[in-house]
């Protein structure tokens, strides 16, 4: 009897602190988990690598397609840099930033702000697909949730844009999928899996932690205020003519 | 710019960078400038742009002759960072004299560097960690 009681009381203890782990995370009124914040997060500039500090985590070695494989070492920023040139980064470079991000999010609607160049991203939350019929640097959403994940998959890009600074490829089939847990009150993980058939033979993800700040507020970023480079020529404006290593459809 | 012209304005020397140093920048720092050559670059500031995306620094640099250039130099970092960092504008003011260390030229051959480390003449760290840590 005695061991019984015990076994039972062990197994509330556990139930309760389970609970309590799911609990401790702020929450909407709806219940789902709430991003709401600034957020700080790594510079990623290579999405394939592994940083010091355990904040991102890459593959290693990326899955290249040939076609992948000769996009990649061809590229060259001397020759054409869209993010130097201050054109939009596309929602992979613009995750990758160094600058803080904020997410706002309702019940309805999760928005990301990025400090870089001011931009913003909103993406409806009832599962429904508002690809506006057009491709977009930014590309087109469709949020669904498993479990406390936010999962947000995301296709209908333009091609215009690269995966990092390093300048991995992307093409027009690329397909995102970020999933963000808010694993702490002051910590979120943030997954990011690449599914790129012609640049690559096989998805793969990079993850990293977001830290929450609270120390300060976001702040106007002009990327076209003082870009001098530009106009002094040091930087030169993308080809797009060139951007690509396979046969792109009009 | 070459590597005597580099030694010339600069009056310093050039060596080859074996590990290029960390950029914050959000684009390609390769594109515009070369990594692969470093140098040491002491001037006086007559002009700072606390400007996004980057700062800008002008500088009048004397050569071993005497002789005056000028010269732009920009960094990854931008206000936004520094003011979070405690660093304002004033604490740079024109007249400082600065030091670039590990600048590297840009491609274009003109006076233009990416600025590396910037210190005051004495060694002072400007505008890196958190102001008065």
């Amino acid at each position: 009897m005695q061991f019984k009681l015990t076994g039972v009381a062990f197994a509330l203890m556990v139930s309760a602190y389970s609970l309590a782990q799911a609990q401790d995370i702020p929450r909407l009124g709806n219940g789902k988990p709430d991003f709401n914040g600034i957020w700080e997060r790594p510079y990623v500039s290579d999405m394939a690598q592994t940083n010091r500090n355990g904040t991102q985590t890459g593959p290693g070695e990326l899955p290249f397609t040939d076609a992948g494989r000769r996009n990649f070492e061809n590229y060259n920023p001397s020759t054409g840099d869209y993010t130097g040139s201050c054109m939009p980064f596309g929602l992979l470079r613009a995750m990758n930033s160094p600058d803080p991000i904020q997410f706002m999010q309702t019940e309805t609607h999760f928005a990301y702000l990025y400090e870089q160049n001011t931009w913003f991203k909103v993406v409806n939350l009832d599962g429904n697909d508002h690809n506006p019929g057009v491709p977009t640097w930014f590309g087109s959403t469709i949020a669904t949730w498993d479990g406390d994940t936010l999962i947000l998959t995301t296709d209908g890009f333009n091609g215009k844009t690269r995966l990092d600074t390093l300048g991995h490829p992307h093409s027009h089939e690329l397909v995102v999928t970020e999933k963000l847990t808010r694993r702490d009150m002051e910590t979120l993980d943030y997954e990011v899996t690449i599914n790129d058939p012609i640049y690559y033979s096989e998805p793969w993800t990079n993850k990293r932690v977001f830290t929450l700040q609270k120390d300060f507020e976001l702040i106007e970023y002009s990327c076209e205020e003082n870009n001098k480079s530009l106009w002094e020529g040091r930087i030169v404006p993308p080809d797009y003519d060139s951007w690509h290593t396979y046969e792109v459809e009009e | 710019m070459n590597a005597s012209r580099i030694s010339a304005a600069a009056t310093l020397a050039v060596t080859t960078a074996l590990v290029a140093p960390t950029a914050m920048a959000h684009h390609s720092i390769a594109g515009e400038f070369d990594q692969a050559t470093s140098f040491e670059l002491r001037g006086t500031l007559t002009q700072l742009d606390w400007t996004n995306p980057h700062l800008w620094y002008y500088l009048d640099v004397v050569d071993a002759n005497g002789k005056t250039e000028q010269w732009q130099c920009t960094t990854g970092i931008n206000p936004n960072r520094l003011l979070r960092s405690g660093w304002n504008k004033e604490d740079l003011p024109v007249g400082s004299k600065i030091v670039f260390t590990n600048a590297n030229p840009s491609r274009d051959k003109t006076n233009t560097c990416y600025t590396g480390g910037l210190t005051l003449e004495d060694g002072t760290p400007i505008f890196s960690g958190r102001r008065g840590t």
